[in-house]
């Protein structure tokens, strides 16, 4: 418990402005959203307009609409972008950090076991980012009352969900990265560095053929291109998400067990 | 004989290819002090992380209290106070914040403990680590190390940054735990340093162990040089053949000379020849050392 406190505390600031980051863009978003709306019609043909290409990479087919908007402007690049920020950063804190600093020689020479040092870890970045999906989807269940934009609550939840479990796969792979490198710029970059691919990859999958071969195993399909604003959770994408990120913290706490700690 | 509290077979530890330490065999008894001694990259941190755990063994054996170490014998590092070289701290922590933490961190509660050392140091436990110098960082690390009254202290440079008065309350500490039973692996490359601490030294150079001795034997192995003073002029002929005495050279009523070993014969015959007075150059532990890193690595003894 005093490691969760520890950690928490750690990441207390940086999470609280990411927290507040996302309720401001959240309220500035829905703001826009009756203009938007009035100037449906408009819009409509203006964004016909736009080269079908760039339509299907920003997803803009139902721009006005409500769950359209949103996923266009929240759910489809901004919300996962924080989530993911915020996991790889916490993957490559956990123990990465540690080493490079040195302050992993007086946590790892504790009587407590490297599994529990880093499982107490990975826990506590989980909740995190459950933490900051729960303040997303009361933010937006309260918001769109305001702005009258109709969707159930849960949709906003299955939304929420992907950034989720975006976030949980990024922290993931940087935290098996650190855990196993003891680098926490490899473990960063490498995380950071397979986001934006995958992302790339998902976006441009509509347009490029041989992108779109390896849309099943991309993550950004599992989860954005599950639609949930429309669909709601999609239960086969979530299992696999979880079985993936579980997996590869089962790797983290494997290698880093009996990995050296070097000076 | 006792059983030994930290206990090296052969210990031997590879970076890969790299040769960290090899065959390493020596014990350290319950309220011993070993100096563990060599220059930088002589392998002393590498062992010494290898007996905490941070490092897998590659071959050989290494024992605490009876038990096998590695880096998963998480319950025998409760026994174990550990203080790394230069010891990195959480910055955003204060001193005594930190100390808390990893009290908590073992499940006890060293307040006590943490306050009186602090004191004896003159620690200011409300301080961040990061306005702390690093001298002040040093006294963190070396209350963490002794807070839980650990049986065993494996202690790596542990006077390095500390200014003189402090060190002078280390060694009580570490005196006091040695009384209390504690066997105290401590590191330098300091000679002089561990010279009034240790009983017995290891001396190690480049991952090999080149002596293990008693302070005491060690300093009787040492060159000393000596000056008698006398009434009146001196011959330096009536010196000659006494054994362990050399380079014998009178200046007027003064007569100096090398001795090793005891310098009993030497006295007396100068009390014959009319002694006023004695003036002994103790040389330090650094000459033995350096003549040993020097060439002298094949003389091995005294395992």
């Amino acid at each position: 418990m005093t490691l969760v406190f520890k950690t928490a505390k750690d990441h207390w600031k940086a999470f609280f402005f990411w927290t507040i980051g996302l309720i401001a863009m959240v309220a500035i978003q829905l703001s826009v959203y009756p203009t938007v709306r009035s100037s449906a019609a408009g819009l409509a043909s203006f964004l016909d307009n736009y080269p079908k290409a760039l339509r299907e990479i920003f997803r803009m087919e139902d721009y006005t609409s409500g769950p359209g908007y949103l996923s266009t402007e929240l759910f489809s690049m901004m919300l996962p972008l924080i989530f993911i920020s915020i996991g790889a950063s916490w993957g490559s804190d956990a123990t990465a950090q540690e080493e490079e600093r040195r302050t992993a020689d007086l946590l790892l020479t504790l009587p407590i076991s490297r599994v529990r040092i880093l499982a107490t870890k990975i826990v506590t970045a989980v909740l995190a980012q459950l933490a900051l999906a729960i303040v997303l989807v009361f933010t937006l269940a309260l918001g769109i009352r305001f702005v009258d934009l109709p969707l159930a609550t849960v949709k906003i939840i299955a939304g929420a969900l992907t950034g989720v479990l975006l976030g949980i796969l990024f922290n993931a792979i940087a935290t098996f990265v650190g855990a196993a490198w003891g680098k926490r710029s490899v473990a960063l970059g490498g995380a950071i560095g397979l986001a934006i691919a995958g992302f790339l990859f998902y976006s441009l999958a509509p347009l490029v053929h041989t992108f779109d071969r390896i849309t099943p195993v991309n993550p950004f399909q599992w989860t954005l291109g599950s639609r949930p604003l429309y669909d709601g959770i999609d239960w086969g994408y979530t299992s696999v998400s979880l079985l993936l990120a579980t997996v590869l913290y089962l790797a983290s706490l494997f290698v880093f067990k009996r990995r050296d700690i070097q000076a | 004989m006792p059983t030994p509290a930290i206990s090296l077979q052969g210990l031997t530890k590879y970076y890969g290819h790299d040769l960290g330490v090899s065959d390493l065999t020596f014990d350290v008894y319950p309220g011993e002090v070993i100096g563990f001694l060599g220059p930088n990259g002589a392998g002393k941190t590498t062992t010494m992380r290898s007996l905490v755990g941070l490092l897998n063994i590659t071959s050989g054996r290494a024992q605490i209290l009876g038990q096998e170490v590695s880096v998963s014998s998480t319950a025998l590092r409760a026994e174990i106070g550990y203080l790394p070289g230069s010891p990195a701290l959480y910055k955003n922590l204060t001193a005594g914040g930190h100390l808390k933490f990893l009290a908590k961190m073992r499940g006890i509660d060293c307040t006590a403990q943490i306050h009186s050392m602090a004191e004896v140091f003159d620690l200011d436990l409300n301080r961040h680590i990061h306005e702390l110098s690093k001298g002040n960082q040093q006294k963190v690390g070396v209350i963490q190390a002794f807070m839980h009254n650990p049986k065993v202290l494996i202690l790596d440079e542990p006077t390095s940054g500390l200014d003189p008065i402090v060190q002078r309350e280390f060694s009580a500490i570490v005196d006091q735990r040695q009384k209390d039973g504690a066997a105290i692996l401590l590191s330098s490359h300091v000679l002089s340093e561990v010279e009034h601490l240790a009983d017995r030294v290891v001396i190690v150079n480049a991952g090999k162990q080149l002596l293990v001795e008693e302070i005491s034997h060690l300093k009787e192995k040492t060159v000393r040089t000596i000056d008698l003073y006398f009434h009146s002029d001196i011959s330096a002929s009536i010196f000659e053949g006494i054994s362990g005495v050399r380079d014998i050279r009178a200046y007027g009523n003064r007569v100096s000379c090398t001795v090793v070993g005891g310098e009993n014969a030497l006295l007396r015959r100068a009390v014959e020849n009319g002694l006023e007075s004695v003036q002994t150059h103790e040389s330090s532990l650094d000459d033995i050392f350096f003549s040993l890193v020097s060439g002298g690595g094949e003389n091995d003894s005294g395992v």
